[in-house]
């Protein structure tokens, strides 16, 4: 646990400070903040893999029993998209956003009870790793469609303010394909995750929906995107509409992986 | 006339894959609202008449709800069946789509004029396209040749097998509602009970009887529980047809009715004397329960659940009111006011709470569930490119002419593709 515990204050700091020094680059244009901050992320990750593997080899099993776990490896998948991104091709600006929101879900999760606690016997079966495995892999390309998006924003924006920050920008047309394409990851991840959750709920509850509010709002999750894909297949909705739907639909897996967990209760409630 | 005019409109509206978008957003909205508004038996206060009248106690069970997703399901089907013509069209394509009058006018065109040599460029062109997977159609009319290549023509059939897929899922999901039956059976070991469960269906199944023969336990090598078995025995008409296990994650299938181990507890084993009978009654009691005592119905017992100290809380009621409260163990008596009698604990006996669910949607949902996935990956791994191109000879000079199509949210993609395409294809045959 002590190794653990390290290790994740070394992620907390390494995130933290690699999202800094990517809005330093970001903001006064200083290349090498930009290489410093993309190291931090890189130890970030390692050290992030490290409390993970500490866990693992703790409980004996996957780590994704509850919402700290869970976030642990939502900040691990997101900070590894965005670093596998950023080994084909770099995105200035991409990094604030990746670094920024892996920070924030590990300083939530820190306020949260971190106990190894064990499995109740529900809570043990494969469906659950492939229900977790899936939901990690949708939310992280959620995550980077949203950081693009808000790059999106800002690039096709005209606040004075922001001036200085549009010139270090990708093209937008480089930009809105970005996010298509991490939706286009994402949705179909994020209709396995609802439907390795109805399958496990129907074997260990014998019933494969049951309108808990986690189901519900992993549902509007699906709706929204699936309503992004068809306003830009039917309505051509490129550009900034697009966009704001991009960020509306990550406002809204934050809201189901954060809000619902603490504000409704159902059978997601394990803390 | 009007009338026609009426269902054409209506037609084209349930068709309109705007009207689908809309749905979805007006459904995201109605869930996120559902989520918020308090279930059944909850205090609305004024608004209790709004919330009657909409059905809104019972939201998902509401005639608005169930509208939104009828009209969802109506718009995926009328879409999909719309799209049949487009895509048979697309995929088998008739010798007047392969030569393509407007050629020009697409939205994608690169016209070549070269001089005409010894080399059979149309031969060429079928191999350059052949080589990156393309199939190939050719017609001839005169001097000009017509070649058409096409790529992934499966990818529009795949997105039409994910809408109907989608339908499939909402469709076994409304048929569970109807058909699904479902009852609990609580059994201490070694006795049995006997489930009548609707299936809707006289298949002489619906009545069967559940032995519990036992219930244990299972702990992981850390000591931590792993699971609940609840050993049991079917038996159909005096005859014993199945035996087998219900566990957690485990339910046992017995002709369609599956057994989920729903909970379990400590029945208590009592014995009841009253100050006028000698021979005292033996009863068995369940946990957090309010039993009148028979035979001294003045008198109410409570029961909570047994605890791992092996004591168990008990509340005595004469009549509506509580006279005593407190624990009893194994040997202990509860004596009943005025020694009207006496309640005496005999041991505990495990019991099992067993759910018995009949759903006839299951393979329907979950074939839905497997086809949803596939063609979900299948629809954006399988992107449909197509080329048009035109060929004409005329004194001595070659005029080609490749045009292709974009869509709406993939226009800057396949314009990238086109121009590396006609990169490629001039290196290829040494333009």
């Amino acid at each position: 646990m002590e190794f653990e515990m390290l290790a994740f204050k070394v992620t907390f700091g390494a995130y933290l400070g690699a999202a800094v020094l990517y809005l330093a680059d970001f903001w006064t244009d200083r290349p090498a903040a930009a290489r410093w901050a993309t190291a931090l992320a890189w130890l970030g990750l390692l050290s992030n893999t490290a409390a993970l593997g500490a866990r693992i080899a703790v409980t004996g099993r996957l780590p994704l029993a509850n919402l700290y776990e869970y976030g642990l490896c939502f900040a691990w998948g997101i900070m590894l998209g965005y670093l596998l991104l950023q080994l084909k091709i770099r995105v200035r600006g991409l990094g604030v956003f990746a670094a920024l929101i892996g920070f924030l879900v590990i300083a939530l999760i820190s306020l949260l009870p971190r106990e190894t606690g064990d499995l109740m016997p529900a809570l043990r079966s494969k469906w659950l790793t492939y229900h977790v495995l899936t939901a990690i892999v949708a939310y992280s390309a959620f995550a980077l469609s949203f950081a693009g998006a808000v790059l999106y924003l800002i690039a096709s924006g005209d606040s004075p303010l922001l001036a200085g920050l549009r010139r270090h920008l990708p093209d937008r047309e480089f930009l809105d394909r970005l996010i298509y394409r991490a939706v286009v990851v994402g949705l179909p991840f994020q209709t396995l995750l609802i439907i390795t959750g109805a399958i496990w709920a129907q074997y260990a509850w014998g019933a494969y929906w049951s309108w808990d509010p986690k189901e519900t709002w992993s549902l509007i999750t699906w709706l929204v995107y699936a309503a992004y894909l068809h306003a830009r297949f039917v309505l051509g909705w490129q550009g900034r509409p697009a966009a704001y739907l991009a960020v509306a639909g990550f406002i809204v897996v934050m809201f189901t992986f954060v809000g619902v967990t603490f504000l409704m209760a159902g059978q997601h409630s394990y803390v | 006339m009007a009338e026609l005019n009426f269902i054409k409109r209506t037609w084209r509206l349930l068709t309109s894959m705007r009207f689908g978008l809309i749905l979805l957003c007006i459904l995201s909205a109605a869930l996120a609202v559902a989520t918020l508004v308090p279930g059944a038996g909850q205090g609305y206060g004024k608004m209790a008449w709004l919330v009657q009248v909409l059905g809104l106690d019972n939201i998902y069970r509401s005639f608005l709800f169930r509208l939104l997703f009828a009209l969802l399901c109506v718009n995926l089907l009328a879409c999909s069946i719309n799209r049949l013509r487009m895509l048979k069209l697309t995929t088998f394509p008739s010798p007047q789509q392969i030569k393509k009058s407007n050629l020009e006018q697409l939205p994608l065109v690169h016209r070549f004029t070269l001089r005409a040599g010894d080399k059979p460029v149309e031969d060429l062109l079928a191999d350059f396209f052949r080589r990156r997977r393309f199939s190939i159609r050719k017609f001839h009319e005169g001097a000009t040749t017509w070649l058409y290549a096409s790529r992934g023509s499966a990818g529009p059939w795949f997105s039409f097998g994910l809408h109907i897929s989608l339908v499939l899922v909402v469709a076994g999901f409304a048929w569970g509602g109807v058909a699904r039956s479902e009852t609990r059976v609580v059994l201490p070991v070694g006795e049995q009970a006997e489930v009548v469960t609707g299936s809707h269906q006289s298949t002489g199944v619906d009545r069967f009887t559940i032995r519990l023969d036992d219930f244990t336990t299972l702990y992981d090598a850390s000591g931590a529980i792993d699971n609940w078995v609840s050993r049991v025995t079917i038996i159909n008409n005096g005859r014993e047809v199945q035996r087998g296990e219900v566990m957690v994650n485990r339910p046992l299938n017995y002709r369609g009715y599956h057994l989920y181990q729903y909970s379990y507890g400590q029945a208590l084993k009592v014995e009841l004397a009253d100050g006028a009978r000698e021979a005292p009654r033996p009863a068995v009691l369940f946990p957090n329960r309010f039993y009148r005592l028979p035979g001294l119905e003045q008198y109410g017992v409570w029961f909570g659940s047994w605890s791992e100290n092996g004591r168990v809380d008990y509340a005595l009621y004469q009549g509506h009111q509580q006279v005593s409260a407190g624990t009893l163990t194994t040997g202990e008596s509860l004596t009943l006011p005025g020694n009207s009698g006496t309640l005496h604990l005999v041991g505990t006996s495990p019991f099992s709470v067993l759910l018995v669910k009949y759903d006839p949607s299951i393979p329907l949902v979950f074939a839905s569930f497997v086809l949803v996935s596939l063609f979900f990956f299948l629809t954006l791994l399988v992107r449909h490119r197509r080329y048009w191109l035109r060929l004409e000879e005329a004194d001595g000079l070659l005029t080609l002419v490749m045009g292709g199509v974009t869509s709406l949210h993939t226009r800057a993609l396949d314009r990238e593709e086109f121009e590396k395409m006609i990169r490629e294809m001039e290196a290829y045959l040494g333009w």
